[in-house]
């Protein structure tokens, strides 16, 4: 009954906002969106805290063990607490323009420049592609080089008809590949959202 | 035929009840490929719970690779790192809980550690559950450690940076990275190689593979993803459903084929047939 | 319920932003060299931030407006049910009542499935079967184009051969080697194209930051 009832509860639940998209009837659209997808939406709003749980235990844990670099997961607790504090007890909550901005000071820094270490990671992967380890490596190569050359100026300088060739394997080759590859991708989500909607994948129900 | 007065008919007599897209008018086409899809997968489980044989799958080298990649962590005392991608409960998410069932319960088995990250607050305890239910079915209920089921946080770029952190600081030997990514892919698969780790990803994001191609020792291309889950556990009922998805694309493959032959010879009717609603 | 003066606001956006900015900056840049301390001590500020800032967002957009506003305001008490469902999650870390943390897994499973089959998901692969059927033969003006003909034949073959390259349980196809060598090179080429145009993408960013770095914080950029 422990293990029936959850699978159960996901077959209605998944049935029910699938077969609204399928027909036209807006009383069952109206109670899927007003209370299916709102029950979605506010329950797993409720389950945050368990991530924060999670996060606080192991680094308490680790502080009170004084384990390697307790002293980084002081300055996580610390900053973690500040914010929440702010961010709660503030007017306006995260719209409060201190909380923006102390936010601000912060976020986009760190997160921007982790966006641009893609840069300096992009060359060494790249570098470690043009090793040309086999055929394929070679090919992904080839294509690569091509559709850079093809896009800077240099590379009609270079080779005049780079541009269209660069084009042509744009539109002939990735489009075509890469839409069939959308076939089966779509096919294989749509499989395995079938095998969680009936039951056959139930890793996600909790051992006792 | 009279293609016309055939839509006005079916326009009439479903219009009321079957949904369409009113640009593209798929919907009775789409609701016949479902009915066609359901019904393979129907026909197909009822197959796999008799004793008939199924279906052979062709070989996925990444999937191969997993069992070398957690023995070079069981010779070398280092641990393997999980990420179970960037996604909520998604379809890709759950493909990637499906090869981390797989690979818990020979973690457990070669008594290994394992480090399980996840970037959202309701993946959480589904990985906690997959991972501990490994260590039961494995004999070693205590051996299970709740610390190594992790959330950091769900912003990209944080969870990105929280990562390199820990593959560099734990040392980590194998490195393996299931679901979809975004962008911040090449820092977990370059912090893998500066860890020395072997790694091993697969992506349903087309635009993310590339670069996990370079990058990992091995790398699951497109759909292989998907096929995880069958092939790993080689249960009949999952292989059963991938045998139904390849029928599936088998159909499309098919309407396909026969719209380019007609087009070719001047015919427009499979893409009027198609979009009749 | 507080608030702190506009001045502090101000003084975080004026110069002290550009070197906290400048020094976060460089800080995450020193992983490039190895892993330090430096780089460690930003890495547990963004993820304590992040996942603070996360927590807020969903307490005053989610919680706070579903009790306050649904609830007591508009009077939509159901909404105690999805609440209660929520909690139920908290029953995980504990031994002999983990059975209760199931319903709302479940419910998120199912209503996530649910809106993964919808006709809407089924939808675009008729749409890419229908917008590949392209002629092997184009004429343009009554006469043969070899041009456009050679593209729609390139573009249905890459196509097909990408296909079958990813049917598993088709033994006939797994034995052609033809199939899979050529799906597979197929393959390679379309992830290269994509590898080269993401790249010129990727050095912008990096030029974002060396802007900042020299423009807003340095100045030695004009402006």
């Amino acid at each position: 009954m422990r293990r029936t009832l959850p699978v159960a509860l996901t077959f209605i639940v998944g049935v029910t906002a699938m077969i609204n998209t399928y027909f036209v009837n807006p009383s069952l659209a109206a109670f899927c969106t007003r209370y299916l997808a709102r029950t979605s939406t506010v329950s797993s709003a409720w389950a945050v805290g368990l991530g924060t749980l999670n996060l606080m235990r192991i680094h308490i844990r680790r502080i009170n063990r004084r384990q390697d670099n307790w002293q980084y997961s002081v300055s996580l607790v610390v900053t973690y607490v500040i914010f929440l504090f702010l961010g709660v007890f503030l007017v306006g909550h995260q719209n409060n323009h201190f909380f923006q901005a102390f936010f601000n000071s912060i976020q986009p820094h760190l997160s921007s420049t982790m966006f641009s270490v893609l840069c300096f990671y992009i060359a060494s992967a790249a570098f470690r592609a043009f090793r040309m380890r086999s055929m394929e490596a070679t090919m992904m190569l080839l294509s690569a080089f091509i559709i850079m050359l093809g896009n800077v100026p240099i590379g009609a300088a270079i080779f005049p008809p780079m541009p269209q060739i660069s084009d042509w394997i744009m539109n002939q080759i990735n489009t075509s590949s890469l839409r069939a590859m959308s076939i089966g991708l779509s096919m294989g989500g749509i499989a395995q959202t079938m095998r969680n909607l009936v039951g056959i994948e139930r890793g996600h129900l909790a051992a006792e | 035929m009279d293609i016309a007065s055939l839509r006005e008919g079916l326009a009439s007599a479903l219009g009321g009840w079957l949904a369409t897209d009113a640009n593209n008018r798929l919907g009775l086409t789409t609701v016949v490929f479902v009915i066609y899809y359901a019904s393979c997968n129907a026909y197909w489980i009822f197959k796999a719970r008799g004793n008939s044989p199924l279906r052979k799958l062709r070989r996925i080298a990444g999937l191969d690779a997993i069992d070398e990649a957690i023995g070079r962590c069981t010779e070398m005392g280092r641990p393997v790192l999980y990420n179970l991608g960037m996604d909520g409960l998604s379809s890709s998410t759950f493909a990637s809980l499906a090869i981390l069932s797989y690979v818990a319960i020979r973690v457990v088995r070669y008594d290994t550690r394992m480090i399980t990250v996840t970037r959202y607050a309701s993946v959480l305890p589904v990985a906690e559950n997959t991972v501990r239910q490994s260590y039961v079915e494995g004999g070693k209920p205590d051996g299970f450690r709740i610390e190594d089921v992790r959330f950091l946080t769900s912003d990209q770029f944080g969870f990105a940076s929280g990562i390199l952190g820990i593959t560099v600081r734990e040392s980590v030997a194998a490195n393996l990275m299931f679901g979809y990514y975004y962008a911040e892919s090449l820092i977990f698969a370059e912090a893998g190689f500066e860890s020395g780790a072997i790694q091993i990803a697969g992506t349903n994001n087309n635009s993310q593979t590339p670069f996990f191609i370079p990058a990992c020792d091995y790398c699951l291309l497109g759909e292989e993803l998907f096929a995880a889950s069958a092939y790993l556990s080689k249960d009949r009922i999952r292989t059963a459903t991938l045998v139904a998805q390849d029928l599936g694309k088998l159909f499309i493959a098919v309407l396909m084929g026969l719209g380019v032959i007609f087009t070719t010879f001047g015919s427009n009717v499979i893409q009027n047939l198609m979009t009749l609603f | 319920m507080f608030d702190v003066p506009t001045t502090w606001s101000a003084f975080l956006r004026g110069d002290i932003g550009n070197w906290i900015g400048a020094f976060l900056t460089l800080a995450i840049f020193s992983i490039l060299w190895k892993e330090n301390p430096i780089y460690r001590w930003c890495e547990h500020i963004f993820v304590g931030s992040t996942s603070a800032y996360s927590v807020v967002t969903t307490f005053s957009s989610t919680i706070k407006t579903g009790v306050q506003t649904n609830m007591i305001q508009n009077g939509d008490w159901w909404e105690i049910i999805p609440i209660c469902l929520g909690l139920l999650i908290y029953f995980q870390p504990f031994p002999g009542y983990r059975w209760i943390s199931r319903f709302p897994t479940a419910y998120w499973v199912g209503y996530n499935a649910g809106m993964g089959l919808t006709i809407r998901t089924f939808m675009p692969l008729l749409t890419y079967a229908r917008t590949s059927m392209l002629p092997l033969i184009v004429t343009t003006n009554g006469a043969f184009d070899l041009m456009a003909s050679f593209n729609n034949t390139v573009f249905v073959g890459s196509l097909f051969l990408t296909l079958l390259y990813f049917f598993f349980s088709f033994d006939f196809i797994a034995r052609q080697q033809w199939i899979l060598s050529g799906g597979r090179w197929i393959v390679m080429l379309a992830f290269g194209a994509s590898f080269g145009t993401t790249v010129m993408s990727r050095i912008s960013l990096f030029l974002g930051r060396a802007e900042f770095l020299l423009g807003d914080w340095l100045g030695i950029l004009p402006k």
